[in-house]
């Protein structure tokens, strides 16, 4: 007998695959991004650095987060070819040197992106209906959680012993750039399509703007840097 | 949204992972304000029987007086 929720899944709105097409290319995104992190952290911090070895894991996560995209997307009626991270993508200034390009990944990837992720994911499992859906987004959640902690931990230990207060000019650049580029894409016009794990960006905004003031911002200030 | 939550999970948590990998760098640890709330606090990991238990009904659920970071049921609770 077939599980309820493949059928759900089945019938869905073929919107929604398009939205889960766009989770998997960001998925391939951060992938490729990670693993340029964990790069720069080795070479900032030495072989053998915690932080470095979570980006690492970090892309890993993400490219398995793509692989379960695809498996959603398989129940869609043309299931497109698997994305892969066989591509480069400049984070940033291109300017930067080293330790500046890791602050300001670990701020722009981790500390906005990953933590405005994980307060979405969040009401995305509570409403989320078939099986699949819920399951991937939980695992999903559960590893943005560390992503997002990964920056947190990058600008701490940093914070005592370098200004980062220059951040402070791209803060509001990069909050714009996860809403258009990260978020957006992965949200629906339509309020209905919640059960498949997509939020519209009417519920979505108010969790943002949540999560902007009490989480974000805040935690910022504490490492020196503040909204302009 | 339990935003005091997402912050002590992700901020906080952060912190004191930074925290740790400094030490593990050889340097001492460095006090912060979200410092402060790192003795008191504990986070859960669900892959870890430490902090982590199956309930009566087979769910996974997080020991009392630890601080649960969506990994087991109470996920679905909140």
């Amino acid at each position: 007998m077939l599980d309820p929720g493949i059928e759900h899944l089945q019938n869905a709105p073929e919107d929604v695959f398009t939205l889960w097409r766009n989770r998997e290319h960001i998925e391939i995104e951060a992938t490729i991004i990670f693993d340029q992190f964990a790069k720069d952290l080795k070479e900032l911090w030495g072989e053998r650095d915690s932080l470095a070895a979570l980006s690492l894991r970090s892309s890993h996560d993400e490219l398995r987060h793509a692989k379960r995209c695809q498996e959603i997307l398989s129940y869609g009626k043309n299931c497109p070819a698997p994305l892969s991270p066989h591509y480069k993508i400049q984070f940033g200034p291109a300017d930067l040197d080293l330790r500046k390009r890791v602050q300001y990944t670990a701020l722009g990837v981790c500390c906005i992106t990953e933590t405005l992720s994980a307060a979405l994911l969040i009401e995305m499992h509570k409403r989320a209906r078939p099986k699949l859906i819920k399951e991937t987004i939980h695992e999903i959640l559960v590893d943005e959680v560390d992503h997002g902690r990964l920056g947190w931990a990058e600008l701490s230990r940093q914070a005592h012993k370098h200004d980062l207060s220059w951040l402070s000019v791209y803060l509001e650049k990069l909050v714009d750039e996860a809403f258009s580029s990260e978020i957006t894409p992965m949200l629906g016009v339509s309020q209905d399509l919640a059960p498949w794990g997509i939020l519209s960006e009417k519920d979505a905004r108010p969790i943002m703007q949540e999560t902007l003031k009490m989480v974000i911002y805040p935690g910022l200030a504490q490492l020196g840097i503040k909204l302009l | 949204m339990n935003v005091e939550k997402l912050f002590k999970v992700l901020v906080v948590g952060g912190a004191m992972m930074g925290a740790s990998s400094s030490m593990a760098q050889g340097e001492p640890s460095f006090d912060s304000e979200t410092g402060e709330e790192q003795g008191r606090l504990a986070f859960c990991a669900p892959e870890d029987e430490v902090t982590c238990v199956e309930n009566e009904e087979g769910e996974l659920v997080v020991r009392d007086g630890l601080f649960c970071c969506w990994g087991t049921s109470c996920s679905i609770q909140e």
